[in-house]
């Protein structure tokens, strides 16, 4: 048996039987990521010490009569997620060298049920991004072809999954960073419903956007890590009662609701043929479909970013130096001395959404744009509401292309915007929405997309779980992670 | 760039928004920021189209309201080691900021 090879519930399951030892599973996976890293740069960080340690403290326990969902599952954690005693760097130069005092509050749970955290992925700098280029450690590369992009923000998570570095990872999605990469890696990326999930240690981007969420090998990995990390927390006061739980069921009579305008100009007919043959597996399974209309999909990507920039130019005024990250300069007076630590310290596509959240916030444009997006805001959700009254989920595809180039969309902040066109809707509407693999364009995934409404995250793994059986594309393993 | 209509952000204002961010640019930043940045907001422009007069904003998509409790320590705070352990600068149990005055 190559416990590479296994799911996060398969490996726990072995654990409790003692069929399995953790610090064996740690090791492997060690080992693992340790030689496949250079050539991938999935994480960050990979916390070979601490993962030794936690897992020989579970081994003891474990003999006291020790039990969890996640006994011996080594997580790997995107590094905008606060992890005590392991550097967090949010794939900035600004917190380099930081090191958390506190777990996030989903760290801890993970922790509760016998998880460990064996490193820290790579990511957008502060999750700003949709290809994991934009890191000060440099691009995680796909590990279905090493010239393309792993997409973002959670690239690192992603790749790190695919390449079975790790068995499952931890993602956050502001705009469809975990989404986008799950699609390009071939994985299911979940972004819970909004408040479900606890943001207590997720280091802020755009608050009323972000969630935290699962991304793993097959749906029920994606379940039970759902079924830890929701529920209410003491520590983030946006949260709602909300504790998921999934009992399987048929797809038979489930509606679903396709936008015709996500199937459009703009989007690689390869990719529409693929999302296409879902929608009609899942009708050859007894679900019935209707194309619709959703005028608004023509704002989304401007309404997003508008409010994404303009929280980022507040959020991310805490960094300054004094507290943590990048030292200030004592000598000089604060002014100067603040400007100094974040013009050296952010790298380019973090400045330019703090300079145009500052504009769009600024007296004269509040109103024009600000002001104007959340008001747009409040006509898509209200839209994404209205179908979902009818319907059980949207499908649309999850990116419009492929797994592009490295390099191939650097130079043009609009052209890498645009891989967000399908999946910002529904952090803009606050819905659950997932990413499941479609197939493969010229040996590279894409994903398909769906939201159901608030809370009905079972749905959306009920209807994964279908895809799933019926396609078995979960078990393509890619030429870089051939065990 | 060709039509003046599309420069909303100048020279001058880029400066005065990085003053006002507190970010220090480069002169090969302030050059390809001034491209992007109106490249970017004439993309944004597109929801000049829409019709808003009468539509409430969203500030958050949840009806969830403030929360409040008592104003005291709770159990589980940082140590002062703990608090002061990222900072570049500290002394005497403090940390050490600029000069502000």
């Amino acid at each position: 048996m190559n416990v590479l090879s296994l799911t996060a519930k398969q490996i726990a399951e072995l654990v409790l039987t003692g069929s399995l030892s953790p610090v064996d599973v740690v090791e492997a996976y060690l080992d693992r990521a340790k030689r496949l890293n250079p050539k991938i740069n999935a994480f960050i960080t990979i916390a070979e010490e601490q993962a030794r340690r936690s897992a020989e403290e579970l081994e003891k326990r474990l003999r006291k009569g020790f039990s969890g969902k996640f006994v011996g599952v080594p997580v790997a954690v995107k590094d905008v997620i606060s992890t005590k005693g392991i550097e967090t760097t949010c794939a900035s130069r600004v917190l380099k060298g930081y090191i958390p005092p506190y777990d996030a509050t989903v760290i801890r749970r993970l922790k509760a049920e016998g998880a460990i955290v064996m490193g820290k992925t790579n990511m957008d700098e502060f999750a700003m991004g949709s290809s994991t280029e934009l890191s000060a450690y440099g691009p995680t590369r796909n590990p279905w072809n090493l010239e393309r992009v792993v997409g973002g923000s959670s690239g690192g998570s992603g790749a790190s999954v695919a390449a079975r570095m790790a068995p499952i990872a931890l993602g956050s999605d502001t705009g469809g960073s975990i989404r986008c990469p799950a699609a390009f890696c071939n994985i299911v990326g979940l972004k819970p419903t909004y408040g479900t999930v606890s943001r207590y240690g997720l280091i802020s981007y755009a608050c009323s956007l972000e969630q935290i969420g699962p991304m793993t090998l097959d749906v029920d990995d994606c379940a039970l890590l759902m079924e830890v990390i929701t529920g209410k927390d003491g520590f983030d006061s946006t949260m709602i009662d909300y504790k998921f739980k999934w009992t399987p069921r048929e797809v038979k009579g489930l509606r679903l609701a396709v936008p015709k305008e996500f199937f459009g100009e703009g989007t690689d007919e390869r990719v529409v043929d693929k999302v296409w043959t879902i929608i009609k597996l899942l009708e050859s399974q007894g679900a019935v479909y209707e194309e619709i209309s959703f005028p608004l999909a023509r704002y989304v990507l401007a309404c997003y970013y508008i409010i994404a920039m303009s929280e980022a130019s507040s959020n991310l005024a805490r960094y300054d130096g004094v507290r943590y990250g990048f030292p200030c300069d004592l000598s000089s007076p604060w002014y100067d001395s603040y400007s100094k630590v974040r013009g050296e310290g952010f790298g380019v596509e973090v400045k330019r959404r703090i300079i145009l959240g500052c504009f769009a916030l600024s007296a004269g444009y509040y109103g024009r744009y600000y002001l104007k997006a959340l008001k747009l805001r409040t006509m898509i959700r209200d839209h994404v509401l209205s179908i979902l009254k009818n319907f059980d989920v949207i499908v649309t595809p999850t990116t419009p292309f492929p797994p592009f180039k490295i390099g191939e969309r650097i130079e043009d902040p609009l052209a890498l915007y645009m891989a967000d066109v399908d999946t910002v809707v529904a952090n803009l509407a606050g819905v659950p929405a997932i990413s499941v693999p479609a197939g493969f364009v010229d040996g590279l995934p894409v994903g398909a997309q769906f939201m159901a409404n608030y809370c009905h995250e079972d749905l959306l793994l009920t209807i994964a779980k279908c895809i799933q059986d019926e396609t078995k594309f979960h078990t393509k393993v890619p030429e870089e992670a051939r065990l | 760039m060709s039509d003046s209509r599309k420069t909303i952000i100048t020279p001058e204002t880029l400066d005065y928004l990085s003053e006002l961010a507190k970010l220090k640019l480069t002169e090969g930043e302030k050059k390809t920021f001034l491209r992007d940045l109106n490249r970017i907001l004439e993309y944004f422009s597109i929801i000049d189209e829409i019709e808003v007069a009468d539509v409430e904003p969203a500030f958050h998509v949840l009806n969830v309201s403030n929360v409040m409790r008592e104003d005291e320590v709770g159990g589980d705070s940082l140590t002062q080691d703990e608090a002061l352990a990222n900072a570049g600068h500290k002394e005497e149990g403090y940390i050490k900021a600029p000069r502000m005055v």
